[in-house]
């Protein structure tokens, strides 16, 4: 796994001859640093990245909390076709998104919001099935004494909700977020669906652009942008990593 | 899942066709929208060609740009399906007959032949007929890129063999032969040894190539009858076979170890290389550290059983959504912008304009000879609506499997894929 990863990193730093030479030269001589200006050249790299965390944040925020929020009703209350509700729920996952795909698009584009981040990031104010899945077990996990003292106590479920449920859920919480900060970082088809207008690319669909229409691609420029996209990601995991391990251990995901 | 993708794409394209099949929302519309596959650079370049032609038009109609960098089918069928077409937009050469027959694309043919501006009679044969379907034209094609054989002179050289005539013929016994004396054990700088290999395919060339070779055929010209199991098909075959028996290309596995097939001629690991006339060898080449640098050579594709040099060409057709039928303006902003695309990358697939390969790209000036022979007999192969599925077959179940196994039973599989193709066509509506 860490081979494509130094790769990477090894073919952003060097000039086009070095790129393909058997055996692999994995330290660059000299170091190149043109495939950076290069890159720069054919796509805005900042610009690009600034788009993708304004739909990354956005999305994660709604995404997160609404998740929690249905997970939470699932774990804890029981009503009347609970279980129905959770399979159809969980059958919405079984959908590719390449089916739902032409009917959603038609809708947007009904509703004028087509090249627009509103299709890619409102849909996450709905909750995400995954997540809720995912959550709904790690909520199940909770010993209840402390609810119902809260209840004793005169705290309402919304309340439970904020006061309780929300700061022992923090590990799973930054999982899920995690996890949909990912996601929007490296979804490309959905980008590539809705977004027409160039100046409002994300970095996926920049590192698309790396290919001609002969097929040939720029190497050198498309791994140092795959570099460059790459350190928000590595520095949110690490800062997040303990939250991360902790989360899919109590939930009890095995990768 | 692709498949099941696929299928769901063209219902709900077909639905969104059959929905609005009678609109005539296109006929008065003055400002047009393309759709390009063109990304980065190219799309610098191409937003430059629009402006170009915006300006020309002074008004009387603009045309939006819609850059499409990936996923470039799958954009345009949702799109397609949503009523969204854009006005203009390109496809390639195998999709003209599927889009046709869904009835997305608007028939040219009458605009065409009324037209003085751009003729048919300027256009190579081989490459307009790639943009016709059922005897009717559907694009304009606005590039061509025909294979031709690209050699290393200083492997040439080295092994004592005289180069093959830029503009003569030879056969692809020869080709095989001068294929296997420049197969040979070499040791780099620091001693350690490899293999040059005299040539290298890995399911390029395309299928197509070899079949020619043999004087056959896939579907005939009536995109009806099928030929691929005919016995010049099948000695076609034998020649892919034969290549692959002789040793003188990297194995299928081995080609992806340096990234791709034309890496190999780059790094002179594979003397002889078939490749479009777009491949960008020589500027590569220039920009090579000395040391690494070579001499470059061209010769048309070899003859073939059949006595004649097939030569594959791939095009792109600028083609008009249906909607635009009956709108006065659009052939003539489609051809407007085609005649601009001409003169932007190579080669511009109209006769008589070989010298503009060398103005858009210096280097090529070597090559021209062999570039418009290859022109000249450039084709493709007889598109069908049903094409995607044939090519998939021939692919996975033909040959896949000769490059993994020389020795495969490539005869009773193409047979077995003939009947599977001719049921194919039975179903056609």
């Amino acid at each position: 796994m860490l081979l494509p990863f130094f790769w990477m990193i090894s073919t952003a730093f060097k000039p086009d001859n070095q790129i393909f030479t058997v055996p692999i030269r994995w330290i660059p001589s000299p170091i190149y640093f043109k495939n950076f200006t290069k890159a720069f050249e054919v796509i805005p790299v900042i610009k690009y990245m600034f788009n993708t965390v304004i739909i990354a944040v956005l999305k994660i925020g709604g995404e997160v909390f609404v998740s929690a929020l249905v997970a939470y009703g699932f774990a804890r209350f029981d009503f009347k076709f609970k279980n129905v509700l959770f399979i159809i729920l969980l059958a919405t996952m079984m959908l590719p998104y390449e089916v739902t795909m032409i009917p959603t698009f038609i809708m947007w584009s009904w509703l004028g919001l087509s090249d627009s981040y509103v299709p890619l990031i409102l849909p996450a104010y709905f909750g995400s099935v995954s997540f809720i899945f995912f959550l709904r077990m790690y909520f199940s996990t909770f010993p209840k004494d402390t609810e119902e003292a809260m209840v004793i106590d005169g705290a309402n479920y919304l309340q439970i909700f904020f006061k309780l449920i929300l700061p022992l859920g923090k590990p799973a919480l930054v999982t899920i977020g995690l996890w949909a900060f990912l996601g929007t970082w490296n979804d490309l088809l959905g980008q590539l669906i809705y977004i027409n207008d160039p100046a409002k690319y994300t970095i996926q669909l920049g590192l698309a652009s790396f290919s001609n229409m002969t097929g040939e691609t720029l190497w050198g420029p498309l791994m140092a942008v795959s570099f460059i996209a790459l350190i928000p990601v590595v520095f949110i995991l690490l800062f997040a990593q303990k939250y991360f391990v902790e989360g899919i251990k109590m939930a009890g995901i095995k990768g | 899942m692709k498949k099941i993708t696929g299928v769901v794409l063209i219902f709900m394209v077909c639905t969104a066709l059959l929905l609005t099949g009678c609109s005539n929302a296109g006929s008065r519309k003055t400002t047009f929208t393309f759709a390009t596959w063109a990304a980065g650079v190219e799309l610098q370049e191409f937003n430059e060609i629009i402006d170009r032609v915006n300006q020309k038009a002074d008004g009387k109609y603009k045309i939006e740009v819609l850059s499409v960098p990936s996923d470039y089918y799958v954009k345009l069928s949702t799109y397609i399906a949503a009523k969204k077409t854009p006005d203009f937009f390109w496809l390639t050469q195998e999709l003209i007959s599927k889009y046709a027959k869904m009835g997305a694309i608007t028939d040219i043919t009458d605009k065409l032949e009324s037209s003085s501006n751009l003729t048919k009679e300027q256009y190579y044969p081989g490459v307009l007929k790639s943009a016709m379907y059922e005897g009717r034209c559907y694009g304009l094609p606005w590039i061509a890129n025909p294979l031709i054989v690209f050699y290393n002179q200083d492997l040439f050289d080295e092994a004592g063999i005289p180069y093959p005539s830029p503009d003569g013929e030879w056969t692809w016994d020869e080709f095989i032969d001068i294929a296997k004396r420049l197969t040979t054990t070499k040791a780099d700088a620091f001693g350690n040894e490899y293999k040059q290999y005299g040539y290298v395919v890995d399911g390029w060339p395309n299928i197509e190539t070899f079949i020619w070779a043999g004087g056959g055929d896939i579907i005939a010209e009536n995109g009806v009858d099928i030929l691929l199991d005919s016995q010049e098909s099948i000695n076609g075959l034998a020649i892919l076979s034969k290549i692959l028996k002789a040793d003188i290309s990297p194995s299928y596995s081995e080609v992806s170890s340096l990234g791709s097939n034309n890496v190999w001629f780059e790094k002179q690991r594979a003397a002889m290389f078939m490749g479009g006339i777009q491949d960008n060898f020589e500027t590569k080449v220039s920009e090579m550290p000395e040391s690494e640098q070579f001499r470059i050579g061209y010769a048309p594709m070899p003859v073939g059983l059949d006595n004649k040099s097939h030569s594959f060409n791939w095009t792109a057709s600028t083609v008009m959504s249906r909607q635009l039928a009956e709108n006065p303006l659009a052939y003539e902003v489609m051809e407007t912008i085609t005649l601009e695309f001409f003169r932007w990358k190579i080669a511009p697939p109209i006769m008589g304009e070989i010298d503009q390969v060398a103005e858009i790209n210096p280097l090529k000036e070597p090559a021209l000879n062999t570039i418009q022979i290859c022109l000249n007999n450039a084709r493709s192969a007889n598109y069908i609506p049903e094409w995607n599925e044939i090519n998939n077959s021939l692919w996975l179940k033909l040959y896949s499997k000769i490059l993994n196994d020389p020795d495969f039973d490539y005869e009773n599989e193409a047979k077995a894929i003939a009947r599977e193709a001719r049921e194919l066509i039975a179903q056609r509506k």
